[in-house]
């Protein structure tokens, strides 16, 4: 079989593509394993004091977490589109989709902007720089140290997709990506799907759970 | 089988539903099952998003190995690690747990 674009060590290009598949799996695997620490740490110190945390919670955002969650799902949705068109041959609208999806995640980016910059603003920040007038309890410190570390671990995972996100873009403009290529494209999309993943835990998590 | 649109529209739906859902009993107080609630009805949008938005249900069986794997090391993880935290108790009083935010400071 002569198909150029199978490598010489794979049988075929189906072959190919679920060694690709299998690869982004255990590569999100390792991301889900690295915020579990994180996640731990937070059950951990919830266990230690249910009542602290759960007065902390009252005091997060809710509206701008579940803001944040609805444009995650939405974004979710694009990326999703985005790569059927791709694989469809529908260039243009997977170019479409793929700037929504862009344009959702810098939304999602600004709406915790404006989140951190309260928090700042009142004092809620991590670890020895705590100084919140209105929780002034340890167990506050400890759960905004915690909601810091875990929102801005995630915030970070997101511009990295959204960077990846704009790569696929270029690379489908320029037609290195579509329907005969279409595995970059459904690789981005699994990672960002994993970062949607993520917040639809940190969401109950750190804005819910009162 | 790879999701049509409309698979991706749908899973869509529901899981703006299991979102309102999870707001809405964020309200009403559930006492001890409102922490499990919330995090159960998180797992199951997360198996719509696998299963869908990252298309398990056309890969091969074998990837489905590796997310449910690493859900059973992160529930031991966290699990055996907050469960020692929540089942320590004060030697200096009767045995009583008490919460951190009781305990004499």
């Amino acid at each position: 079989m002569n198909d150029p674009r199978v490598h010489v060590q794979f049988d075929s290009f189906e072959a190919q593509t679920h060694a690709a598949r299998l690869g982004m799996w255990l590569f999100l695997a390792s991301e889900v394993l690295l915020f579990s620490g994180l996640f731990t740490l937070y059950a951990s110190y919830r266990a230690h004091d249910p009542n602290g945390f759960a007065e902390a919670v009252r005091h997060s955002r809710i509206w701008l977490g579940t803001a944040m969650t609805f444009v995650l799902l939405t974004s979710s949705l694009t990326v999703a589109l985005a790569v059927h068109a791709t694989r469809h041959g529908r260039g243009r609208a997977a170019g479409g989709w793929l700037l929504a999806s862009l344009a959702l995640g810098v939304g999602f980016l600004c709406i915790k902007g404006t989140e951190y910059a309260a928090h700042v603003r009142e004092g809620a920040l991590p670890g020895v720089h705590y100084h919140s007038a209105t929780l002034p309890d340890p167990t506050a410190n400890v759960f905004f140290t915690l909601y810091w570390l875990m929102t801005g671990l995630h915030a970070l995972h997101v511009i990295g997709g959204l960077i990846a996100l704009a790569v696929c873009g270029v690379l489908l403009r320029r037609g290195r990506i579509g329907a005969r290529h279409p595995t970059p494209v459904e690789l981005t999309g699994m990672y960002w799907h994993l970062v949607d993943i993520l917040w639809l835990f940190l969401w109950p998590m750190l804005y819910l759970m009162r | 089988m790879e999701p049509t649109r409309r698979s991706y529209g749908l899973a869509f739906t529901a899981l703006i539903a299991l979102s309102l859902l999870t707001l809405g009993l964020s309200f009403v107080p559930l006492g001890g099952a409102g922490i499990p609630l919330a995090l159960g009805i998180a797992a199951g949008k997360a198996v719509l998003v696998a299963l869908f938005f990252m298309h398990l249900v056309e890969q091969r069986a074998v990837n489905a190995l590796v997310p449910v794997v690493v859900i059973v090391l992160v529930a031991l993880f966290v699990g055996i690690t907050a469960g020692e935290v929540a089942a320590r108790q004060d030697p200096r009083d009767d045995g009583a747990r008490r919460s951190a935010s009781e305990a004499p400071r």
